[in-house]
Order: structure tokens, then sequence, then C-alpha cells
């Protein structure tokens, strides 16, 4: 490949994982720039064009979007960090097993993944919303039990491929016990492309948030990007603000995500590129 | 040579089909769990929190069985299933599959026109970046397309809203034809067009980005094999070695990809539909979600993962017919 791509691939993750890292600090620490509470009312006249008192505006009951943006960014980040952790462990977990043990244990875990992976992510995710309620624990619960088959899978094929090896033989052969050998040995080894596709994981669980919570499946009790974009629509023609700034800050957060992700899988996967 | 390729091809799929139906009867235990395992009186739940007598929950417990042995219960949700009764709605007071086949017209339009749209623009995009690999042209169209889909669809169709219906005032705000100018024939045609614009665009962008991703990626693969420096070396033109002798071969990972990503495309026409509040199908699952009318809610989703996994099958099976090495086990 030409120079110019292999600069890219040096610069691009690194410049992103930058820009991710100034994105959480700002939805921790900027409200320091300006001070409102996030949930009251009448924080200043109903409407209002961003100034340099509000940020981003006002919504149509005088809130401040620039403070109810950062929160909305918070959740988000809490959603897409703790669904891709618990999807992660639940991920290794059983791709650990089903490619270290093989055989039948391997066949029906792996029949169990993929009929999760065929139903539909984001409805299932609705569906289990809808039913057991919209708060932010059942969210993350919904979205995790949904996403742990695509690990699963990266997982289990590194085992597959790193079970025979070498050092594996010779770790076995001086009297490791397998859980040694799985987690000890094998699985340091297949981290990276577990990383790679969990923090993949968390740009998808943001979105998934987001989708649900600006269909009215949001946790009421918090601040989200999703509804706030739902609350936008009706004002739009008189405050373009409030639409504008809350998927803003979905999309900065995801894009530069993705690009992490990206960045991480193709450093862990040559051959896919 | 065709006779000899076409009997295994039909046990084939007939095979692919038998292993769908446990992936079907999955779908309709899910429906059972949800209603029976979510806090609640499932009678309540179905009635979406209507105030009514209990005489009339009553009435419906005993009209949906709620009140026999869970296994039976089963056994006769899956015996309606089979039927293709998708169950009642109180709160439109009409049968769930009737609602949604009055709203399926519109769904299929708006899906079939960003189909379209993005099938043609993602291969033509496609193909010439894979020409062009490297150029600021392809750096472009890949920091695009990465933005297509890092973005939620909905603000994707919010800011076309913002722009070319609010500020420009080229589109219609919302819905699908005209309240305050009815019209009919050639006109209605016109009408309905004028609405889907903005709608199909946004929903296009998603499909696009996949498909322009995924065909350069072949592309270029496919364009440094032999058989392609053969056919240039036979002085065939490039444009006819790239439509015919290329990207079939490209397209045949292309297909079966898009068959894995139907779940996520639908997902984006419901919240494409509630943006523009386009009447079809996505646009009734948000009013369902909203009105907490459950029996419409898992009569949709019944459809929507039902058709997910007939389109995997599908896809499998076109990627079979595609290609000739395809050995069928």
């Amino acid at each position: 490949m030409s120079r110019a791509l292999e600069v890219n691939k040096a610069t691009y993750p690194r410049r992103s994982a930058l820009v991710l890292l100034v994105i959480v600090a700002f939805a921790f620490t900027g409200r320091l720039l300006s001070p409102f509470d996030a949930e009251r009312v009448g924080t200043g006249p109903a409407l209002a064009a961003p100034d340099r008192v509000h940020l981003m505006g006002t919504d149509e009951l005088g809130r401040d979007l620039f403070n109810r943006v950062l929160s909305g960014t918070q959740v988000s980040l809490f959603v897409g960090v703790a669904a891709a952790f618990a999807a992660a462990v639940a991920g290794v977990l059983v791709g650990a097993f089903a490619g270290f043990t093989g055989g039948w244990t391997d066949d029906a875990l792996m029949r169990i993944t993929e009929v999760f992976q065929v139903m539909p992510r984001f409805f299932l995710a609705m569906m289990l919303v809808a039913f057991f309620g919209p708060s932010l624990v059942n969210v993350v619960s919904a979205i995790a039990l949904l996403s742990w088959p695509q690990l699963a899978r990266v997982v289990r094929a590194e085992f597959l491929s790193l079970r025979s090896r070498d050092y594996v033989e010779a770790a076995r052969a001086a009297g490791a016990r397998d859980l040694d050998l799985m987690f000890m040995k094998i699985l340091p080894n297949a981290l990276g492309p577990a990383m790679a596709s969990g923090t993949l994981l968390v740009a998808q669980a943001i979105l998934i948030e987001a989708g649900l919570s600006y269909l009215g499946l949001g946790d009421p009790s918090r601040v989200s990007l999703g509804v706030m974009l739902h609350q936008a629509q009706p004002i739009m023609r008189s405050a373009w603000w409030a639409t504008a700034f809350p998927g803003l800050a979905i999309f900065a957060t995801v894009i530069s995500v993705n690009l992490v992700g990206e960045g991480l899988s193709e450093r862990w996967q040559p051959q896919t590129r | 040579m065709k006779g000899r390729r076409s009997a295994p091809l039909l046990a084939y799929c007939l095979r692919r089909l038998a292993q769908a139906i446990p992936l079907v009867l999955t779908v309709f235990v899910i429906n059972f769990l949800l209603i029976h395992a979510a806090p609640g009186d499932p009678v309540d739940l179905l009635l979406g929190g209507l105030d009514s007598d209990p005489a009339f929950q009553e009435q419906v417990r005993r009209d949906l069985g709620l009140d026999q042995p869970m296994s039976r219960q089963l056994w006769s949700y899956l015996a309606n299933a089979a039927r293709l009764d998708l169950g009642y709605s109180f709160r439109f007071r009409e049968d769930v599959g009737t609602l949604i086949a009055s709203r399926l017209p519109a769904s299929l339009l708006l899906m079939g026109a960003s189909f379209l749209l993005s099938v043609c623009a993602g291969i033509g995009f496609g193909v010439v970046a894979a020409y062009r690999a490297g150029g600021a042209g392809e750096r472009a169209l890949t920091v695009l397309t990465l933005s297509g889909y890092s973005m939620p669809v909905f603000w994707l169709g919010q800011l076309m809203l913002l722009v070319f219906a609010v500020g420009l005032g080229w589109f219609p705000i919302q819905g699908m034809v005209s309240l305050r100018a009815p019209s009919a024939g050639l006109d209605r045609v016109l009408d309905i067009s004028h609405h889907l614009v903005l709608p199909a665009l946004t929903y296009s962008v998603y499909q696009l980005t996949l498909i322009y991703r995924l065909t350069r990626v072949k592309m270029r693969e496919t364009l440094a094999l032999d058989f392609v420096k053969a056919a240039r070396a036979r002085g065939i033109p490039e444009l006819v070695v790239a439509f015919r002798h290329a990207l079939p071969n490209a397209m045949l990972s292309v297909v079966t990809i898009m068959g894995l990503h139907v779940g996520h495309m639908l997902a984006g026409s419901v919240l494409t539909e509630t943006v523009f509040s386009w009447p079809g199908m996505g646009r009734l699952m948000y009013e369902a979600i909203n009105a907490r009318d459950m029996p419409l809610l898992l009569g949709l989703f019944t459809c929507i993962a039902v058709t997910v996994i007939v389109v995997n099958v599908v896809t499998d099976v076109i990627y079979a017919v595609l290609d000739p090495r395809v050995v069928y086990s």
C-alpha cells in the first residue's frame, strides 16, 4: 500500500483516541463553563438562541441546553461502556469455553450464538425495554444481552487458532490446568481482537440507546440525547440549536469511538484490510 | 449441466428453509416469554392500561386463554401464529394483521425507493473508488461514509428537515401526501414523490455507506485477479471489464453481507418513518410504543423478526445460485 495510507493507519487511531478523551473529559468538566442545572426549568428565557450565557441556547421550557447535552453525553457514555463491558465479559466467557473445549460444547454454544445473532437486535432491545420498563439498568442489560454474540465469535476464533500452538502445548506438558491455560496463557493473546470489537460495541450501544430513547423508550429520570432530539422536533422551526447540538454530541462521540475501534481492528486483524 | 446443478440446489434450499423453522419458533417463544415474564398482569399489559371494568378484563382473560395452564397457553399461542393470527389491538380496535397490512405499502415504497438509490449510488461510487485508490476523492468518500454510519439516522433526518424543509422550503415537513390540497391521478404521484425525497435520502445513507464500503474492498480484490488481467489482455474495454467481468464477482459477498444487515436496515426505517411521520409500519411501531399497545408491538416484532430470518435464507440461496463453486452442505 502507499505511504499515505500507512501514515493514516498510524495516526488516525491515536488522533481519534485523543478526540475521544477530550469528549469524555468535556462531558464531565464542561459544567465549569456554565453551571446551570440540567433539569431546571426557566434558567433563562424560553427558546433563547446560543449566546455567552447559554452556550447552546435554551429549549421551550427555558432549560439550559449546554448542560443538558453534557448530562446526556455522560448517560450515553455510561450506557455504551457498561453495555459493551457486560457483553464483553459474557462474550469472552462463552467464546473461550467454546473455542477451548471444542466438540459438542462448542457446537451447542455456537448454535445459541447464531440464534441470538439472527434476531434483530434493535427490535429485541426495544421489546425488552417496552415490556420490562425503560430504566437505565434495563436499557443497558437489553443491549448487553444482545451484543455478546459478536464478541463470542471473535474470541472463539482466536482460541481455536491459539489452543494448539506450541507454547500452549508446552504449558500443558508442564502440567498447567485447563483454566490456567485458558485464562493465563491463551486469553492474553486473544485480548487484542476482543478489545477491537468491544470498542465497536460501545459505539453501537450508544446508537441503540439514542434510537430507543428517541422512540420514547428512554429512562424518564435521566437526561438523554435521544429524548432531547425527540423534544426538539416540534420546536424545530424556532430553535435549530435544540436539534443541532444533542445530535452533534452523539455523532462526535460515536465517530471517535468508531475510529478508535477501526484503528484497533486494523492493528489486530491485518488480514481484513 | 443445468439439470445436474438444480437437484442439489433445490435440496439445499429446502434444507436451508428447514433450518429457519426453529428460529421462527424462537421468535414466538420470545413473544410468549415477554408477555408472561414482564412485571404485571398479562391482561393489563395487553389492554395497555386502558381503564376497563373487571368483567371485561375477565372476558379478555378467558378469550385469550390466559386462565389456562402455561403449557396449554404456549401451545394455543403457537397455533394462532400458525394461522397467521397476530392478535387484536385494543387501542386501535382493529386486528393487528389488518393494521400492519394497511401500513405496509407506504413502508415498501420508502424502502424500495431508497434501496434502489443506495444500490445504484453505492455500487457506482464503490467501483470508482476501487479504481482511484489513494486519491483525494476516495479519502473524501471514506470520511463521508464513516460519518454515514456513525450518525443516528433520525438526527440525519432532522438535519435534512432543518435545511431543506424549514430553511429552504423545498420539501414538505412531514407525511406522505399534502392534506391541504388533496390531489388525484398524476398530481397525486408527484405529490407523493415530493414527500418521498427527504425520507428516502435519509434512509438510504446507511445502506449506501455499507454497499459502497463493501463494493470498494471487493472490487479492489477482484481487479487484481488473473481473469481480469486476461480480459484486459484480450483488449476488452475497461468499462466492460469493470461491469461485466469484475463487478458480478465482487457482488457475491456484497449480497451476503447485505443480507446480514437487514435487521439494522429495518431499524433505520422505523426511525426514519418516525422523523418524517411517514405513515408506514415504522411509524405504527412508534405509535404502538407510545400508546403502550403491546399486542400491536408483538405483532410488528413478529413480522420484522420473521422477515429478517427469511431474508437470511433468501440471501444464502441467492448466493448459492450465483456462485457455482458453493458446495451444498
